[in-house]
C-alpha cells in the first residue's frame, strides 16, 4: 500500500469515527433536550375523594414515597406506614406504569422485633399532563397480612408537581 | 496525491482523531466530577443551636429526598405527629449557590389524617466542599390555608462519603 493510500485510509478512518462519535452525542442531545414532559420530579398528590396525600419522588434510578393516610389492617393501632419504595416506566405517551412497595409497622409490638404487620404493594397507571405540571392516576393496592390473606383496595390520584420556589 | 495535500489530509485526521478523543476525555470528567461546589449526594445536615439534624440526598435530576429528627411543628397542638420524610425540587441559581424547596407531611397517627404539611424554602451555598443553608419554614392546613411562618433557620453539614466495610 502506497503512502497516500495509507494516509486517506486514515482520514478516511478518521472521519468515520468523528461521525460516530457525533452521533453518539447528538443522540445524548437529544434525550437531553427531549421537550415532552418528563415525570421525573417530585410531586404533591391526593387520593381523590379524601384527605389523604402523598409525596413522590421520581427519579431515574426509581419511586421514593412518604404517605400521610392510615394503614389498611384490621390490627388495632395505631400503626404507622413506612416509606414507599419502587420503580417505574413509560408505557405510551405520557402514560407511565408504578410499582411501589411499603411496610404497614406495628411499634406497640417493639419489644419483640416482630413490628411488620403487613406488606402494601402499590400499581398505578399514571398519566401526565401536556405541560408536565400535573398528573393523574388509577391505582390498585393488595395488602399482604403477615398472618395470612390479603387486602384490596383500589382508588384514584391527582398530583401537582413541587417546583423551586427560590427565597427572595 | 502531493506531498501538500498528504500533510493536509493527515493533519484532519489528526484534528478529528483530537476532537473525539476531547470529547470523551470531557465526558469522563463530568462522570467523575470531583468540584466542591456541586450539590447532587447525601449531605449530613445539623441545624446550629439545635440538636436537629437531616440526612438530605439531591438528584441530579433536580429532585431531593430527606429525612430529619424535627419534631412536628403545630400551631394547634393535635397529638403526637408523626413528620414525613421531605420531597421537593433543586436548581442553580450562582457559583455554588442553590435553591431548593421541599414539602414534609405531618400526620395524626390517632386518625390516620393529615394533620398540616409544611414547606421548605432553602439558599443553599457550597463552600470547599461544605453546605451552608438559610431556609424559612411554612406551616399550612391540609387546604393549603398558611397557618405559620418561620425564618430564620440555618443548616450546615458535608456530604456522606461511602466508606466500605474494613
Amino acid at each position: 500500500m502506497s503512502v497516500s493510500r495509507q494516509v486517506r485510509l486514515l482520514a478516511v478512518t478518521s472521519a468515520i469515527g468523528l461521525a460516530l462519535a457525533l452521533s453518539v452525542g447528538s443522540g445524548v442531545a437529544i434525550a437531553d433536550h427531549d421537550d415532552s414532559p418528563k415525570l421525573e420530579g417530585s410531586w404533591m398528590i391526593t387520593i381523590t375523594g379524601t384527605p389523604f396525600k402523598i409525596l413522590r419522588t421520581f427519579t431515574d434510578g426509581g419511586v421514593v414515597d412518604a404517605y400521610a393516610f392510615p394503614p389498611i389492617t384490621p390490627t388495632p393501632g395505631p400503626l404507622i406506614n413506612s416509606g414507599g419504595h419502587g420503580n417505574w416506566k413509560k408505557i405510551g405517551p405520557r402514560t407511565f406504569a408504578v410499582t411501589v412497595k411499603y411496610f404497614q409497622l406495628n411499634p406497640q409490638l417493639n419489644s419483640t422485633f416482630q413490628i411488620l404487620d403487613s406488606l402494601g404493594t402499590v400499581r398505578e397507571t399514571v398519566v401526565l399532563s401536556k405541560d408536565g405540571q400535573s398528573y393523574t392516576s388509577v391505582f390498585q393496592t393488595v395488602v399482604e397480612l403477615s398472618g395470612g390473606g390479603i387486602i384490596p383496595n383500589a382508588g384514584a390520584t391527582t398530583a401537582t408537581r413541587i417546583n423551586v420556589e427560590p427565597l427572595p | 496525491m502531493t506531498r501538500h495535500q498528504s500533510t493536509t489530509v493527515l493533519l484532519a485526521a489528526v484534528t478529528a482523531f483530537a476532537l473525539f478523543a476531547d470529547a470523551h476525555v470531557v465526558r469522563v470528567s463530568a462522570a467523575g466530577d470531583g468540584n466542591s461546589d456541586k450539590l447532587p449526594g447525601t449531605w449530613a445536615l445539623t441545624v446550629p443551636g439545635t440538636p436537629f439534624r437531616i440526612n438530605r440526598t439531591f438528584f441530579a435530576n433536580g429532585t431531593n429526598v430527606d429525612a430529619s429528627t424535627f419534631t412536628p411543628i403545630a400551631p394547634i397542638a393535635s397529638g403526637d405527629l408523626i413528620v414525613s420524610d421531605g420531597h421537593g425540587a433543586w436548581e442553580r441559581i450562582g457559583h455554588g449557590r442553590y435553591a431548593v424547596t421541599l414539602i414534609f407531611l405531618q400526620l395524626n397517627p390517632a386518625t390516620g389524617f393529615l394533620d398540616t404539611y409544611g414547606k421548605v424554602r432553602e439558599t443553599v451555598r457550597i463552600e470547599n466542599g461544605v453546605y451552608h443553608g438559610v431556609f424559612e419554614t411554612d406551616i399550612f392546613a391540609p387546604d393549603g390555608t398558611l397557618r405559620l411562618h418561620l425564618t430564620g433557620g440555618t443548616t450546615e453539614g458535608t456530604l456522606i462519603p461511602a466508606e466500605p466495610a474494613s
